[in-house]
């Protein structure tokens, strides 16, 4: 039976009443709750927050769990390999985390950091790498594919792709891409880098000391040794600039350079004096003979 | 944000610009002094900036749409108007409750005869033609000296984005204590600075008492030395009243000190619900709190090119020559190494940066054979400009929307910690009642090396007088003894290393630093004065003829 125009089927013409009563009811049943609770507190909005908060990381935890129990690592990924869409690299990124208890899905997610580093967009790659890092709750220490991160991200690094890194290292929101950044950017050989960019990246590593781990400062050790000397290491380990401590070969060198700019000013002095004292002695001669 | 307010206010400032055009004749600029040579004089009179008030994106000469559409020349405005001079008959002066004109004077405010400034950059003038430092506004019986405004915009940014995580952090903890019923306590975290902890309760109540470096309510507020003012916007129509007499009834503060929110035409929101927002100076357009005889004396669209300016004002830059490279390594290092930086940290970053362009400014020798890069011969610094701008053509048949795009952005060399701190009786203020002032926010040491003297009143002569002052003293305790006592215990050398990193720290006069906005140009007639390249604007401007 065709519908008249404007009319609604007589079922859903009761839903038109019932549905706004229902709805005016709950209002008016709240509005009276409210009022009868007495003045507003942050009991409901904190209670709402804190209900999207599980809602968010439970829908995480859903989509790790799915992937999580996937019978062949590799298959499923090599059945992703090459594919650029936010998809494939989504599902990749989700399968490295959920996979990161699975040691036979050890070299599944090692191919999974390979495809990261090798898409054709590095920008798109790379952030699908950070975000698949910072989702892995391994601590980095026991992280058996750190060693590979941090040379794989470290040899993305080169005079064009550093002043992104330099920032990245900063703006990264979780912990262990952060330290990711830091151990890979301190590993750049000096030579790849402009003499700007080292001396922007020692800036950058003196920086960011107090705040690294004692492994990485050994990393950071080794960078700034490399690109400034060892004696700035030396003095981000607190030596050779007290009172009476033995000086470091910086301060010797300019202590020397002090000393010979002394000797040169005063043979110049001595020079000056001399030639003064001879003026002197001609004037008083001219004097005399006048 | 209450747009039916701001719309008031959009009308209120439309109104404002019919009584400020009276003033014309009297102004300083191309149309008085005439003719002067290119850089001089302002090229636009006092009405002509004011332009069309504030109003909306489609009306052409309004604040809101220059600096929507032509955020360069609303940057460049913002600047003539800091430089300006202005006169009597614009309202300078005298300073609200001086007992000149106002016999209601009660006392208890600091700026009560502390000088009258005719222009911004009477305060905040050096090197040249900067928002820079060099005046002594006495607002304390041991005087006050005027900081540097360089990096203003970001430091505003850093504390309201701070602020936002330090009440995130209070709000989880919240939430945490009322699903768990039972006291949930949290560490206070923004940006890697630790502010102690908060302490939730079951009844959703919190325990600030553990909360250091900052206020209980958790709003950083990173202008004044003792940290007392939040936005950029409440600053600077506090300043042109307090040290210029200059009275300013803007509606946006209007609408956050009564208590509700709004954001401003430089993207801060003022949140009246939540924070104690400053309030205009003037009740209202035509009220003459200071009975000079002028009123509105500072329409809102003044107010908005100030703001928008002093949002986008350059940071400071670094003086690392090939002479003083490893030196000023080495101090850092050192500055690292004996725990300065633990509160003046070197880096931050901001999130969401409301800017549309930046400016990194560095030592570059002056080589007139490669003048694109080639600093000049005044200062040996040149500046690279970098915009984030996302234009939309919005169909109106105006210029592109220009707005910010909003990226992130790394802060570096602002040393800073955006806390208040007591660094003992050596640091300790009086006031003219006879209170002491305790606490000081960390000062950012941006700009460092070219801003003597020193501390938040001017009375250190040197850095090494500076640091030494951070030392604990007469009964006190400095929170920065340590680092002060490891300071001076170093050698002099080490010492001189560090004091070498911070001379790094520069600022520089904009209209004399070469930049890849204009660069030097050695075949100039006149050259240096002329040709010697500048951090220009007006190539970015939509009519680059139209001169401000």
């Amino acid at each position: 039976m065709q519908q008249a125009p404007g009319r609604l089927p007589k079922g859903r013409s009761r839903l038109v009443w019932i549905v706004p009563g229902v709805l005016v009811l709950a209002l008016g049943a709240t509005a009276v709750w409210r009022v009868a609770r007495g003045p507003s507190s942050n009991l409901d909005p904190a209670r709402q927050r804190a209900a999207e908060a599980a809602a968010a990381r439970g829908a995480v935890a859903d989509l790790l769990a799915k992937v999580r129990t996937e019978p062949d690592p590799m298959a499923y990924v090599q059945a992703r390999l090459g594919k650029e869409d936010t998809t494939a690299l989504s599902e990749l990124v989700n399968a490295y985390a959920a996979w990161a208890s699975r040691g036979d899905a050890l070299e599944a997610r090692r191919l999974i950091v390979k495809q990261f580093l090798e898409n054709p967009n590095p920008k798109i790659g790379f952030e699908a790498l950070l975000q698949a890092v910072a989702l892995d709750p391994t601590p980095r220490k026991q992280d058996p594919l750190w060693r590979d991160l941090v040379e794989g991200v470290g040899r993305q690094w080169n005079a064009v792709s550093y002043p992104a890194g330099r920032d990245l290292v900063h703006t990264a929101n979780s912990p262990k891409a952060k330290d990711l950044l830091l151990e890979s950017l301190a590993s750049i050989p000096a030579g790849k880098l402009t003499p700007d960019q080292q001396n922007g990246l020692v800036t950058d590593l003196i920086d960011l000391y107090p705040d690294a781990t004692a492994d990485q400062k050994v990393a950071l050790d080794k960078a700034l040794t490399a690109m400034a000397g060892p004696d700035v290491v030396q003095i981000m380990h607190g030596q050779g600039i007290k009172e009476g401590s033995p000086p470091l070969a910086a301060i010797e060198k300019i202590n020397q350079e002090v000393e010979a700019s002394r000797t040169r000013y005063k043979k110049v002095l001595e020079q000056i004096e001399q030639e003064d004292r001879a003026a002197k002695e001609t004037n008083a001669r001219e004097a005399t003979k006048k | 944000m209450n747009l039916r307010k701001l719309g008031l206010g959009a009308a209120l400032a439309l109104a404002a610009t019919m009584f400020a055009s009276t003033a014309e004749a009297q102004l300083k600029d191309v149309t008085q002094i005439g003719p002067t040579v290119p850089g001089g004089a302002i090229n636009k009179s006092f009405t002509q900036e004011i332009g069309a008030g504030v109003g909306d994106i489609f009306t052409p000469g309004s604040s809101l749409f220059i600096i929507n559409r032509d955020p360069a020349r609303a940057i460049r405005r913002g600047r003539q108007i800091f430089q300006r001079k202005f006169t009597r008959a614009q309202g300078n002066g005298p300073l609200t409750g001086d007992g000149i004109g106002n016999p209601a004077f009660v006392g208890g405010d600091p700026s009560v005869a502390a000088g009258l400034a005719d222009s911004c950059a009477a305060c905040h003038g050096r090197p040249r033609g900067s928002a820079g430092h060099g005046g002594d506004v006495v607002t304390r019986p041991d005087s006050r000296d005027a900081p540097h405004l360089f990096g203003l915009g970001l430091q505003e940014q850093l504390a309201d984005e701070m602020t936002t995580a330090l009440r995130s952090i209070r709000a989880e903890a919240i939430n945490q204590a009322v699903a768990n019923e039972m006291d949930v306590t949290l560490p206070l975290t923004a940006k890697g600075v630790s502010f102690g902890s908060i302490t939730a309760h079951a009844d959703a109540t919190v325990d600030t008492s553990a909360v250091v470096g900052v206020d209980p309510g958790l709003r950083i507020r990173p202008f004044f030395a003792q940290g007392l003012t939040i936005s950029i916007r409440e600053f600077l129509v506090g300043a042109f009243n307090a040290e210029m007499g200059l009275e300013s009834f803007d509606s946006v503060l209007a609408i956050g000190a009564g208590g509700g929110d709004v954001l401003t035409p430089s993207g801060m929101l003022l949140s009246g619900t939540i924070d104690t927002i400053e309030g205009p100076t003037a009740a209202s357009v035509t009220s003459d709190g200071d009975l000079d005889g002028v009123v509105n004396e500072i329409p809102q669209s003044i107010v908005d090119f100030e703001e928008f300016y002093l949002l986008h004002y350059f940071k400071a830059g670094t003086q690392v020559t090939p002479t003083n490279s490893s030196a000023v390594t080495m101090g850092r290092a050192t500055f690292t190494a004996i725990g300065c930086a633990t509160c003046h940290r070197p880096t931050f970053t901001i999130a969401s940066d409301r800017r549309v362009a930046d400016l990194e400014t560095n030592f570059s020798d002056f080589t007139p054979a490669a003048p694109a890069m080639s600093g000049n011969p005044f200062n040996r610094l040149f500046a690279v400009g970098s915009l984030f701008i996302t234009a939309t053509d919005d169909g109106s048949g105006l210029p592109t929307l220009k707005r910010h795009s909003n990226h992130s952005f790394v802060v570096r060399n602002i040393f800073t910690d955006f806390k208040r701190h007591d660094l003992g009786a050596n640091f300790h203020e009086r006031n003219y009642e006879g209170t002491i002032s305790t606490l000081f926010i960390t000062e950012p040491l941006w700009g460092a090396g070219t801003t003597a003297p020193y501390g938040h009143d001017g009375r250190s002569d040197t850095l090494e007088d500076v640091i030494l002052r951070h030392a604990s003293a007469a009964g006190t305790t400095s929170e920065a003894n340590a680092s002060a006592v490891a300071f001076a215990a170093l050698t002099p050398t080490a010492k001189s290393f560090v004091i070498d990193f911070l001379q790094s720290l520069v600022l520089f006069p904009p209209d004399d630093t070469a930049s890849n906005l204009q660069p030097i140009n050695p075949a100039a007639a006149n050259f240096p004065q002329n040709g010697h390249g500048a951090i220009a604007l007006t190539p970015l401007f939509n009519d680059t003829t139209d001169l401000e």
